[in-house]
């Protein structure tokens, strides 16, 4: 699942980390499962928050850029 | 009784009875019965008086050689024929007595113009006949085509005058072709009427294959002038009756044959014929020349006019273009300062309304952004809460029966568990279960 963060899509993974939170919050899991799932979504929520950022700065250089054509 | 005379004396009587009572000549009219020349030169006659078939009188004539020779040439000359049984002659004769060969007639000499006049009058009985039946023009009526390509010539095929046509039609130096067929007829003698109409009959027959486009009857050339043949009633019949054009060529100085009159054209010679035939070829030629001429200059003058007509629509179309094109341009050029000022005017109000999009759009996606963050924060929370590293570092442990939590499960003694601590794993086996709080 890591490998293929790259690739996912921001809303993707949200929907992927919000279905390991369900997984988690039923207990249902043994221990070793339990730490892979935690650790794929960890690594989600960096993507995601890196994702966010990068959009962030994005969005802001192509509305300076619009604003400097006008 | 009287008494007997011998044959002899009585034929002497006879004879100078004759001598003392018949003038010396006579003139008399009669009808060569039979015409035979002897070797010597003499001729010997029978001269007939008839009433159609029937024979009034009859009497054996002879001509001595040393007059007979002037008489028959004065009457060839004269009237154009030789002497000839079924012929009328006026002739000079002294009755004579010959106590052996009995009484016969001595020819002195013919008038020819008798026999002339005997024809004339024949001919032109002929002649007021077929003008009564309307047989004279009949033949003139038909169109000669203006180029008689297939000619059926009626002609004797030893005839000079045969030979002339052919060479003078052949060897035309237009190069003009023809198509000609022989049909044989004997030109001269008694039998010459009858094949030039059996001749005239195998041409009708022929037609329908054929397709003549005329009909020549040419004579061989020659000194002959036997021309009685060509005044017979029943050739001047098939003649007049042909749908075919005949021209005839019979090639005599006298005055016209019956045959000539009735037929559609009449040359003197079988080389006129062909000249004249060649002459209506180069006729039609020149005919057509002249209209190839006019033809071509109407085409010139055609032609011409129209350049110009088409010179002139050019021209016209030219200046048409022009002006409607500096129209449609002008108008163009209106439409364009239009377009200008009205685009002007819903640029202004586009502008307005995307810099107000601009303006929430920035507030929109910031929000967007918090939130995200948010609930990533939310979520991240989540996670920490549920890691078991978390509850471990608190103190708290983990009791597992084959990998499944043990709450929820129904442990039984003797099961063997698994407790997970933060830095090891405690494997037991239940040896007692107290319930409680149930």
């Amino acid at each position: 699942m890591n490998m293929e963060n790259k690739t996912i899509g921001y809303d993707k993974a949200v929907a992927r980390i919000e279905e390991i939170v369900n997984l988690l919050e039923n207990g249902e899991k043994g221990m070793d499962e339990l730490s892979d799932l935690v650790k794929e979504a960890t690594t989600l929520v960096k993507y995601c928050k890196n994702k966010l950022r990068t959009t962030e700065s994005e969005i802001s250089k192509a509305l300076e850029e619009n604003d400097e054509k006008q | 009784m009287q008494s007997a005379i011998s044959l002899l004396e009585l034929n002497q009587l006879v004879k100078m009875t004759l001598d003392n009572q018949l003038e010396p000549t006579y003139w008399v009219v009669a009808e060569i019965g039979e015409l035979k020349q002897a070797g010597q030169g003499h001729a010997y006659l029978d001269l007939v008086e008839k009433q159609g078939n029937t024979i009034l009188a009859k009497m054996r004539a002879n001509i001595w050689s040393y007059a007979y020779r002037g008489i028959a040439g004065r009457f060839q000359t004269v009237t154009g024929q030789s002497l000839k049984s079924g012929m009328k002659i006026l002739a000079q004769v002294t009755v004579t007595f010959h106590e052996v060969y009995g009484i016969s007639l001595n020819i002195k000499d013919i008038d020819p113009n008798f026999t002339l006049g005997e024809r004339a009058k024949i001919r032109q009985e002929i002649i007021e006949k077929l003008s009564r039946e309307g047989m004279m023009d009949l033949n003139k009526r038909l169109l000669l085509p203006p180029v008689p390509q297939k000619i059926a010539v009626i002609s004797s095929v030893s005839a000079a005058g045969f030979g002339d046509f052919i060479n003078q039609l052949q060897n035309n130096r237009f190069g003009y072709t023809f198509i000609t067929k022989l049909y044989q007829a004997t030109l001269q003698g008694s039998e010459a009427a009858a094949t030039m109409r059996q001749a005239f009959k195998h041409i009708f027959l022929d037609q329908s294959q054929e397709n003549f486009d005329a009909i020549v009857l040419i004579r061989g050339g020659g000194a002959q002038l036997d021309l009685d043949c060509f005044d017979d009633y029943q050739l001047a019949l098939e003649i007049a009756k042909s749908q075919i054009p005949v021209i005839t060529g019979i090639g005599h100085e006298r005055d016209e044959t019956i045959a000539d009159m009735v037929a559609h054209t009449k040359m003197k010679t079988p080389t006129a014929v062909a000249e004249f035939i060649l002459s209506g070829f180069r006729e039609f030629e020149e005919k057509l020349h002249d209209l190839l001429k006019i033809l071509n200059r109407n085409c010139v003058q055609q032609l011409n006019w129209e350049d110009r007509r088409i010179l002139d629509l050019e021209n016209r179309l030219k200046n048409q273009t022009k002006n409607i094109f500096s129209r449609e341009s002008d108008k163009l050029t209106s439409r364009l300062r239009q377009i200008k000022l009205s685009s002007a005017g819903i640029i202004r109000v586009e502008e307005i309304k995307v810099t107000n999009l601009n303006i929430s759009l920035q507030k929109t996606w910031k929000s967007i952004i918090d939130q995200q963050s948010r609930k990533l924060d939310q979520l991240e929370k989540d996670i920490h809460k549920s890691d078991p590293k978390t509850f471990f570092q608190k103190g708290y442990t983990r009791t597992e029966i084959n990998g499944i939590p043990i709450y929820k499960l129904d442990p039984k003694t003797g099961q063997e568990i698994k407790t997970h601590l933060k830095e090891k794993t405690i494997i037991s086996v239940i040896k007692e279960i107290d319930e409680h709080g149930k």
